[in-house]
């Protein structure tokens, strides 16, 4: 079963499922609504034997940061309409790449949400458990929230730590180690 | 035993060659330098030149320096890597527990001042912020030679210490048990 086929299989089920207009590298990339995320996951494990995660990562898409580069400054302001042919918006994307070893698939899911303080997507915990640190790694760096989620804290950075460093409008805060 | 009295200072045999007579520093200096022997501990990168100091082309063990899996029977610590802010505390947990009389080389450019990441928001930047550092080591990462060229330096400073009062090489050590963050 080629992945056209499962996708144009759980279309009739999930109408917000996509083929996504960019894709990842040249793997098979579908765009996901978040509500729908997990259960497009349950059934791309259990029906088409889509059993092991690779990557949980995210994508802030609130434009280039500065030239400069550090510290960055904010190159979209909230809420404002992207400049025309710019690919720079006011989301986050989670980018989730699920294998089948047995069938020999790949696919990236791409899920946008709202760039906001408080973003949120369904865990993926319970349908994959490599989930666990990669979604806490994803909130570690993005301040993404993953609902469902046993233990959402920080992995990578000590508890000390302000802020989520891989947003674009990140500003370090010296702490007791700079 | 092989020890050549005549190399060490302040050492003096009596006619016949039974007894020797010395001050206490020279025979614990001489005891410290002998046998450095450091915790095994790596961060990142110059762990690898340093595993490579403790292997058999470079043979560190000929210079007495022989790793310790445990803190409580190190003498000197050799920070070989990155310093991680989310490893500060680990780092500076292990230092307290090495007994005193102990030594820090800061190996590599990470653990002398950040390095490349000196911008970092997640690296601190230079050990020395957390703990004493006596040798600074340069190089990225520094070869085996350069690590005992840095426990050589370590070596002649260890010299110069002094039992009395406590005084160690460095105004840091003569404090005794450090003020840590």
């Amino acid at each position: 079963m080629t992945t056209e086929e499962i996708l144009a299989n759980l279309q009739t089920s999930f109408p917000g499922l996509a083929k996504a207009e960019l894709p990842i590298k040249n793997y098979p990339t579908w765009t996901v609504p978040a509500q729908s995320l997990r259960v497009v996951c349950e059934r791309l494990r259990s029906k088409f034997s889509f059993d092991y995660l690779d990557v949980v990562t995210a994508t802030d898409w609130s434009g280039p940061a500065s030239p400069k580069g550090y510290p960055r400054s904010p190159a979209v302001t909230p809420g404002a309409t992207p400049a025309a042919g710019a690919l720079a918006r006011d989301v986050f994307e989670v980018v989730y790449i699920v294998s089948s070893l047995s069938a020999g698939l790949r696919i990236c899911l791409r899920c946008e949400i709202p760039r906001t303080e408080g973003a949120s997507v369904p865990s993926l915990y319970g349908i994959f458990m490599a989930a666990d640190w990669q979604e806490r790694e994803v909130y570690d760096m993005f301040g993404i929230k993953f609902e469902g989620h046993p233990n959402l804290i920080r992995i990578l950075t000590p508890e000390t730590q302000q802020g989520y460093p891989l947003r674009k409008d990140y500003e370090h805060i010296p702490d007791k180690f700079d | 035993m092989g020890i050549v009295l005549d190399n060490l200072s302040k050492i003096e045999t009596l006619p016949g060659g039974e007894i020797a007579l010395a001050t206490s520093d020279s025979l614990i200096n001489w005891a410290r330098t002998s046998s450095l022997w450091p915790l095994t501990f790596g961060l990142a990168c110059c762990a690898i030149e340093m595993m490579a100091a403790y292997a058999a082309r470079f043979d560190f063990e000929r210079m007495g320096v022989f790793p310790r899996p445990t803190p409580r029977q190190a003498d000197v610590m050799f920070v070989a890597g990155t310093v991680a802010k989310k490893m500060a505390e680990p780092i500076i947990r292990i230092y307290k527990q090495m007994p005193e009389p102990k030594f820090v080389i800061a190996m590599g450019g990470c653990a002398n001042c950040g390095g490349p990441f000196y911008d970092s928001y997640s690296v601190v930047k230079g050990v020395d912020k957390i703990i004493p550092v006596d040798v600074y080591l340069p190089g990225c990462p520094p070869r085996p030679e350069a690590l005992m060229y840095a426990v050589i330096k370590l070596q002649e400073k260890i010299r110069k210490m002094k039992v009395k009062n406590g005084s160690g090489a460095t105004p840091l050590q003569a404090t005794g048990s450090r003020k840590l963050s």
